[in-house]
């Protein structure tokens, strides 16, 4: 009788192990596409300064004190001759113009062309490139910390 | 004569990362376009965005995908015994929904002067087929991203009309030939191992299967991209050879182009209407990581810094010639 009993479970925990298997549920994961052009703008400009700054802790620590100053900056162009005259900077400020113009010249973003020089437009473009920026410093700080 | 650009995208996974980083540099620092972009597995993931400019999602995408993203894994056993793959890529094929099906998106992609083709392997016939957004219906082609990106065992195949697809890098890894066939003049292909003399021995012994599998792709992968890369380098140094008897027939024998001509009649020519190609290769120096099943961001993001460094150093020793 026992034997019977434990056949009779092993076979039902099988069973149960099947329909778990084929109702396997799997949720929505990983990243979202970027549609707006300022999301865009960061997502570039994270690459490129971590391209660049890769293994470069005196670059690193120069940008990071000069993230604040950079975010009050109303125009992309004051940004960009900021960091010209810093002669370590240089290269980083012709390398975000073009990523944003790279951007800028698509279709899609119209809008954002259209009103290129108005303050509100220049304002989200300054903070995206400081969020790219400083996502850029995040991520080698955390492989580091990973080291 | 009429220039044509193409890129040639090889495949590799989560290697992939380091292509997109080159690209970074080619497509956004250095401003260059083309007419033609063909990629397998790893690289038809990266093809459509590359038509639509979209180089922000492109390494939004490989700088943040992890490996629950691409494939859940199937109980090893269970997998073996039952099913027709090791990994579901459900995931995966939910992710190219997002990024590709998207209607505007995908209208952009149609509305591109880049044309896009993907290389996938027909199980039942063997032979390689491409897909293309213009020749197939979206449906399709969404699912030829998929076939083209499912590494067979690792992942399932996927099933399109009576057929099953499956990886185009079972028999071609970096799309060569199909750029030749379509009349490139300029080719940069991106390959994601090095050179066979930059491929350390692995100082370890393969115990189980499933090592041994992983290791048997990998051997396998080597050998059909240096194959592809012999034999476009190939295809046009006969070209170029036969272009060098033709001018010397001119110069020192005083031939006229008919009296070529007459020479080579009646002589079935391969290359009859081919061009000699210019080819640009970018590829890693060393070995990116050991398994290219392995989606780690930290990691897929150091190859993308990788992709960029090394596009910039093959692009300074091509000068003063310039890739195109």
């Amino acid at each position: 009788m026992i034997l019977k009993n434990r056949k009779v479970c092993f076979w039902v925990l099988l069973l149960s192990f099947f329909v778990l298997l084929a109702c396997e549920h799997t949720p929505e994961r990983g990243p979202e596409p970027l549609e707006g052009f300022f999301e865009k703008v960061t997502a570039l400009v994270t690459t490129t300064l971590r391209s660049h700054l890769r293994g470069d802790l005196s670059k690193q620590r120069l940008l990071e004190e000069r993230i604040p100053s950079f975010e009050r900056m109303t125009h992309l162009n004051q940004l960009t001759t900021e960091m010209r005259v810093i002669e370590s900077l240089k290269d980083l400020g012709d390398l975000i113009e073009k990523d944003v113009f790279f951007e800028l010249q698509k279709p899609e973003h119209d809008k954002e062309r259209d009103g290129f020089n108005s303050p509100e437009i220049q304002r989200s473009l300054i903070l995206s490139i400081t969020s790219g920026m400083k996502r850029a410093l995040d991520q080698l700080r955390e492989r580091k910390d990973a080291n | 004569m009429r220039i044509k650009r193409a890129l040639v995208l090889s495949g590799g996974g989560a290697k992939g990362a380091f292509t997109v980083g080159a690209l970074k540099y080619l497509m956004v620092e250095l401003g260059m376009r083309f007419n033609l972009v063909i990629g397998t597995s790893t690289g038809s993931l990266i093809a459509p965005l590359v038509a639509i400019w979209d180089i922000a999602n492109l390494v939004h995408f490989y700088e943040n995908v992890e490996q629950q993203d691409i494939l859940i894994d199937r109980p090893d056993l269970f997998a073996f015994l039952f099913s027709d793959a090791l990994n579901d890529s459900a995931p995966l094929e939910r992710l190219i929904q997002r990024f590709f099906g998207e209607d505007e998106r995908y209208r952009r992609l149609l509305q591109s002067k880049t044309e896009v083709f993907i290389t996938v392997v027909n199980m039942q016939t063997g032979e390689v087929e491409y897909g293309n957004p213009h020749q197939d219906p979206k449906p399709v082609f969404l699912k030829k991203i998929l076939a083209s990106a499912s590494v067979p065992v690792m992942m399932p195949p996927v099933k399109i009309g009576e057929s099953q697809y499956i990886d185009g890098g079972v028999k071609e890894i970096a799309p060569l030939s199909k750029a030749i066939d379509e009349g490139a003049t300029h080719i940069v292909s991106i390959v994601l191992s090095p050179e066979a003399n930059h491929r350390p021995p692995v100082q370890k012994e393969f115990k189980s299967s499933m090592e041994i599998l992983k290791r048997t792709l990998e051997l396998l992968t080597d050998e059909i991209v240096d194959n592809d890369l012999r034999v476009a380098t190939l295809y046009t140094e006969i070209i170029r050879y036969m272009d060098e008897i033709k001018k010397r027939g001119r110069e020192r024998l005083g031939l006229n182009s008919s009296q070529i001509r007459g020479l080579f009649s009646g002589i079935k020519n391969p290359f009859r209407g081919k061009r000699a190609v210019r080819l640009t290769t970018i590829r890693p120096e060393e070995e990116l990581i050991a398994s290219s099943l392995e989606f780690r961001p930290d990691q897929m993001r150091e190859m993308v810094d990788r992709g960029y460094r090394r596009a910039k150093e093959v692009v300074r020793e091509k000068e003063p010639h310039g890739l195109f």
